[in-house]
């Protein structure tokens, strides 16, 4: 069912340029690095994998491609992390990430998608109302009706794509899908197979399939994974950036690309002012000031990056759209004060503290903090 | 009469598994090992003993300077002296005696503070290690540093990786060799370039001059400098550290094995990778032969050298020890890992069977016969092992970790290894695996078994006669010094801590207490502020020797170990209060700086971090009571009065929080600390020590307490309690707390609300609040002014709130309320007539209303 809607799409959107879409899947954003990395690729892989390991993590950290040409990078974290990961999806076991909201779970399972499959649309997203046909197959009752059920009667779910072309499927927000669900994934895990008993037949996985699922720590309550199915997976936690430089990077680069992405009549942010976004972050996430000598009441909020950068986004459009085009304090303050107070009672009194004790004490953001007083005001 | 020179790296397992390959092809008749000759005597029956073990060796007068040398089953210096006794070859430690180390630090510590000035050696040295901070990693472990430009950051798999390329055993060694051998001679050449360039500049005429006039020369006592001048020589020519000592370790070890040449046929060296070419005595390469300083400078640097008395022991040691978080850590991630890969060798199992046949000739038959593995192999065993009992500690913990988890985590593992370009697995790639697969991708749930899996915390054994710890001697020479007896019948002594040697036992006892050695308890409570004296008794349990030498791992000095384990305690602590409790134990035991500075650390989170203000408030009288007498005691610390007042202000900002919506018993419970709280700070007010810091503290506090009973919502039980608070520390006159009583009492207030108010007005005055003639005289005519219906519809309240005084008490109670009425009438009678006796007939009614308002005996 999936598949066909999908088909329906594309050619409703036949007429548009590549330019029209908001965005691109990673592997035709990144289609000209993957086949540079693909170009000179000696390295060992395995069966029905287009790039190697090696050259895989190349492709999400950055790094120069066989013929010298840079990769970009594109995840910024601990380079292990990734390493595990696609470890994992190399022994043939299917790889759960885990983290906090915004720690770029969903792009690394895309990218990682699209370099070892070349294909990063085999997704199945998990919501509460995700049903067993979403991960196995559906019907198309019609035909199911007239003719019986047959192969040519069956709507393939992703998964069933992905088994049968050797392919990564991936499954985002696991948790949201409601346990009996989720363990109609067990079987095909463990024993790499999706019986269909209705035609007594079954897919067998094509060398080269796999799983990568996301899951939301702060989730684990909703719909926890069985144990059986937590056996099959092995779990890679991605942390919230190790360092302010990083986040900053991390920040910068996705600001940028948001708002070329929008074209925002407006200047780029100074790197001061993201640097200084960054730090409230950090500190109110981590509940230290970055130098260790405060401890601070943390809000509610999980505060990651990407919700740095979409306070930043919202400034900047502030700034073009009602200001004059350049990011000013007062773009800023009510934009972090929307991300970070969500909850008018813990985070209001944990930004108060912090404006009162950290912000307005610290050399050069006067500025911001009058601003951010400002509009409590 | 030859000489092999095997330089290893402490505590690396490779290199030990190249020993016993070595050991058994070179066969030597003489052992010598690095590591202090006084231990000699302690090898003796060195097979008794299980690892981890460390030999102290430390100035008798002095112990707790002692140096540790501690010793893991897989140390090669473990393993050579291991078959050395199996074989019965004789061994011995041949490092410069630590008694001369110990004599010259003392010397050149005496020299500091006769002569201000820093000699000019000082300056080089500090210059040389800057620039060479590279030759500085390298001299401390000079195999990782080579592992680590062949850029394999896990030295224990280069070492292994090594011994797999080695075509026999014996080639393992002379590859380190040839590289520090390298080293060295460049450091050689970088030396001698050096002087030549300096040798205008720096002349060392007048530092011969300077020694000649040395009154200190004459007397045959050391000579410091020329001593130094001696050695610099010498590390120059060896290509050694600027580090006064070592040239002279270097020349002691050279001159045991010049000696050990001349008796022995066969002798072979186990030393520290880094010292083995100043050692190849008997090298035929000239180039090597460069860095071997001739015999006669090496004699001259032991003439004249100062001794110490030594004593030397082994101690039970723990894996946790040599861990490099720790403070005599040797610097290894993980002791247990390496246990682990060095059990899981050809190596280690040859060595045991070599000890199992001294012991026993039957049992040597019965030696098992099991196909050799290679390195990879046993490394791969190694895994497995580490994975497996990851999985055994997590189902400790009932955490399901099924087997063929383990499988999983070790495929995983080695595919990692293959993405990292490695042969095998090592601890960060089994590390990552076992997280993500046993752990569910939880670090947090790792951190958990963490410490059992990686590090291991099992004592070691030492030999049954083995002398005592310094740690134990120690507390022998304090207990001797300050004349208390170990006595097995208890024993009481009164203590005046403003007396210099009362002082001292009262911390001798309570920084016992701190290492589990409950051998004296206070007899009465802490003593409250302004009280100097302390009462204890002691009574002594065989079962103190045993926890005493336990406690040897946590420091070589009572106040170390103590100190240690007090921050240890503090890291489990977590209600401010608890911290409070312990920062007083701590401070009157007097524990080193670390612990007080941790302990100050934590406090000032726990004061910026609280939440629970009825936690603080619990915590500010002991932290007040701490304050101050501190202070009397001569210890006050300028840390704590910020800390105090900071959370002084937290808890009467935030007080009003905590003193609504609470039922009786927690007000009760509240109402107990709060009234802790006036008499603590008041002394702080006028105490001359704080300068006037805290001179506005008693009315803040009253201020905050003025606030509270303001406040609507407040639980009317405090509201009683602290309107008569109030009016106590006078902040309220009697026209004001009429006020308060006529306002609760009157008409229309809940009959709860009144009983609360009462009840907390009267809380825990038995004892004192019954003499406040002025309250009973307020209480009385609010009382009075009742018309007699309005009075009966009261009773009920009156009853309930007096129900809290035992009969004894309200006994007393109707003596004032009746002394009350008798001066009243008096006073009003006094003209007429001049009695000031109560009569008993006229009393006869109050007592018997009195009666009926308690009891209501008389109501019908």
């Amino acid at each position: 069912m999936t598949r066909k809607m999908t088909r329906n799409t594309e050619l409703k959107t036949a007429a548009y340029v590549a330019g029209d879409y908001i965005r691109e899947p990673a592997e035709v954003e990144y289609a000209e690095e993957l086949e540079w990395l693909r170009a000179g690729d000696v390295f060992p892989k395995p069966k029905n994998w287009l790039t190697s390991p090696k050259m895989t993590l190349v492709f999400i950290l950055g790094g120069k491609a066989p013929n010298g040409k840079t990769i970009t990078t594109k995840y910024r974290g601990p380079r292990r992390l990734i390493e595990l990961a696609i470890a994992t999806l190399a022994t043939d076991r299917a790889l759960l990430l885990y983290g906090v909201p915004g720690t770029a779970k969903s792009f690394v399972s895309e990218l990682l998608a699209a370099a070892i499959s070349g294909d990063s649309k085999l997704l199945v997203q998990g919501t509460a109302g995700t049903d067993e046909g979403a991960l196995r197959y559906g019907w198309n009752y019609k035909q199911l009706l007239t003719d019986g059920p047959s192969f040519d009667a069956l709507v393939k779910s992703p998964l069933y794509h992905a088994m049968e072309d050797g392919k990564i499927a991936r499954v985002e927000e696991l948790t949201r899908i409601a346990s009996d669900v989720q363990d109609a994934l067990v079987t095909i895990l463990s024993e790499k197979t999706l019986p269909i008993p209705e035609i007594s037949a079954e897919v067998r996985a094509i060398k080269g399939f796999n799983v990568i699922a996301t899951a939301n720590n702060r989730d684990r309550g909703v719909n926890e994974l069985s144990s059986a199915l937590k056996r099959r997976f092995n779990v890679v936690t991605l942390p919230v950036p190790a360092t302010l430089e990083d986040e900053v990077e991390i920040v910068r680069d996705r600001v940028e690309r948001m708002g070329r992405s929008f074209n925002y009549p407006v200047e780029k942010p100074a790197d001061a002012e993201l640097r200084r976004v960054v730090t409230i972050f950090r500190e109110l996430r981590a509940g230290r000031t970055s130098d260790g000598l405060m401890q601070l009441k943390k809000p509610s909020g999980t505060l990651s990056s990407a919700e740095a950068i979409s306070a930043v986004n919202n400034a900047l459009a502030n700034a073009a759209y009602f200001g004059d085009g350049k990011l000013t304090v007062g773009d800023l303050a009510p934009a972090l004060v929307g991300a970070i107070v969500q909850d008018p009672g813990i985070d209001a009194e944990a930004w108060r503290a912090y404006r009162e004790d950290v912000m307005r004490n610290r050399e050069g953001w006067k500025d911001l903090y009058k601003a951010c007083r400002e509009i409590e005001k | 009469m030859t000489l092999a020179i095997w330089g290893v790296r402490h505590h690396g397992p490779g290199c030990s598994r190249a020993l016993v390959s070595a050991l058994e092809a070179y066969r030597p008749d003489m052992i010598l090992v690095e590591g202090p000759p006084e231990g000699s005597t302690a090898l003796k029956r060195v097979l008794e003993a299980r690892p981890p073990v460390a030999l102290i060796v430390y100035p008798t007068n002095e112990p707790k300077l002692g140096h540790i040398y501690p010793f893991a089953e897989y140390s090669p210096e473990w393993v050579a002296i291991r078959y050395a006794k199996a074989r019965r070859i004789s061994v011995k430690f041949f490092d410069l005696p630590i008694k001369n180390a110990f004599a010259l630090k003392e010397a050149a510590a005496k020299a500091d503070e006769a002569t201000a000035n820093v000699s000019e050696e000082g300056e080089d040295g500090a210059e040389k290690t800057t620039e060479l901070s590279l030759a500085d990693e390298i001299r401390l472990d000079p195999i990782k540093a080579l592992a680590n430009v062949a850029g394999e950051p896990s030295p224990e798999r280069w070492e292994y990786r090594l011994l797999e390329q080695a075509s026999t055993p014996g080639d393992f060694f002379p590859v380190f060799l040839d590289a520090t051998t390298e080293l060295r001679l460049t450091l050689r050449d970088e030396a001698f370039q050096n002087e030549t360039a300096d040798e205008s500049s720096r002349s060392e005429a007048p530092a011969n001059a300077e020694a000649r006039d040395d009154p200190n020369a004459e007397t045959g006592a050391v000579d410091l400098r020329e001593l130094a001048r001696l050695a610099a020589s010498v590390a120059k020519t060896s290509g050694g550290s600027a580090d006064p000592l070592e040239p002279l370790r270097e020349a002691a070890m050279r001159r045991e094995i010049r000696r050990a040449l001349q008796t022995s046929k066969r002798v072979a060296v186990v030393c520290g990778a880094w010292h083995a070419p100043a050692l190849d005595l008997e090298t035929d390469d000239p180039r090597r032969r460069l860095l071997i300083p001739s015999q006669e400078d090496d004699e001259a640097l032991f003439r004249n050298l100062p001794e110490t008395k030594t004593e030397a022991t082994w101690i039970p040691w723990t894996h946790s020890r040599l861990d490099r978080r720790s403070g005599y850590g040797a610097g290894i991630e993980s002791p247990e890992w390496l246990l682990e890969i060095w059990r899981a060798s050809d190596e280690a199992r040859r060595l045991d069977e070599i000890v199992a046949e001294s012991q026993s000739v039957a049992k040597a038959r019965r030696a098992s016969k099991k196909k050799p593995v290679g390195g990879r192999e046993s490394f791969r065993l190694a895994s497995t092992r580490f994975l497996s009992r990851a999985a055994q500690f997590l189902r400790d913990d009932q955490i399901q970790a099924s087997t063929a988890n383990v499988v999983e985590a070790l495929r995983l593992a080695e595919a990692l290894a293959a993405l990292r370009d490695r042969t095998t697995p090592s601890l960060d790639e089994l590390r990552e695996a076992a997280i993500s697969v046993l752990c569910g991708g939880s670090e947090t749930l790792y951190a958990t078994i963490h410490e059992r899996l990686e590090i291991g915390n099992e004592l070691g054994a030492v030999p049954s006669d083995s002398p005592s710890p310094p740690l134990a001697r120690d507390v022998e020479t304090e207990q001797r010094r300050l004349g208390l007896k170990r006595s097995a019948t208890e024993e009481k002594v009164d203590l005046d801590v403003r007396e210099e040697r009362d002082r001292q036992i009262s911390r001798l006892f309570r920084r016992l207490n701190f290492i589990d050695v409950p051998w004296a308890r206070p007899l009465a409570e802490t003593p409250r502020a302004g009280t100097f004296s302390e009462l204890w008794s002691y009574i002594w349990r065989p079962e103190f020797e045993v926890a005493i030498v336990d406690a040897s791992r946590y420091g070589s000095s009572l106040v170390e170990a103590a100190s240690n384990l007090a921050v240890a305690r503090l890291e489990k602590t977590t209600t401010l209060a608890a911290i409070v409790e312990l920062t007083e134990l701590v401070l009157n035991a007097e524990l080193n700086e670390t612990a007080i500075d941790q302990i100050y650390q934590k406090l000032q989170d726990g004061v910026n971090l609280t939440d629970d203000v009825a936690d603080a408030i619990a915590a500010l009288p002991s932290l007040a009571r701490i304050l101050r007498y501190g202070t009397a005691r001569g210890r006050a610390d300028a840390r704590l009065g910020p800390i105090f007042a900071a959370l002084f202000d937290r808890a009467t900002a935030r007080l009003r929080e905590v003193c609504v919506n609470i039922d009786v018993d927690v007000a009760e419970n509240l109402a107990l600390k709060l009234a802790e709280l006036y008499p603590a700070v008041l002394p702080l007010s006028d105490d001359p020590n704080f300068k006037g810091r805290f001179d506005s503290l008693p009315t803040r506090l009253l201020d905050a307490f003025e606030r509270v009973v303001g406040d609507p919502t407040t639980s009317r039980y405090l509201v009683g309690f602290l309107a008569r608070e109030l009016y106590e520390y006078k902040r309220w006159n009697r026209d004001e707390l009429t006020k308060q009583l006529s306002f609760f009492l009157s008409p229309g207030v809940a009959l709860d609300d009144v009983a609360a108010w009462l009840q907390g007005f009267l809380l825990e005055t038995a004892g004192s609040i019954l003499w406040y003639d002025e309250l009973w005289r307020i209480l009385d005519e609010r009382i009075m002014s009742f018309d007699l219906e309005s009075f009966y519809d009261r009773l009920p309240l009156l009853r309930r709130a007096f129900a809290v005084f035992s009969k004894a008490e309200l006994r007393e109670l109707g003596y004032v309320v009746a002394n009350l009425y008798a001066e009243k009438e008096s006073e009003d009678a006094a003209p007429e007539e001049n009695g000031d006796v109560w009569d008993q007939s006229e009393s006869q009614p109050l007592v018997q209303s009195l009666d009926f308002i308690f009891n209501g005996g008389a109501k019908d």
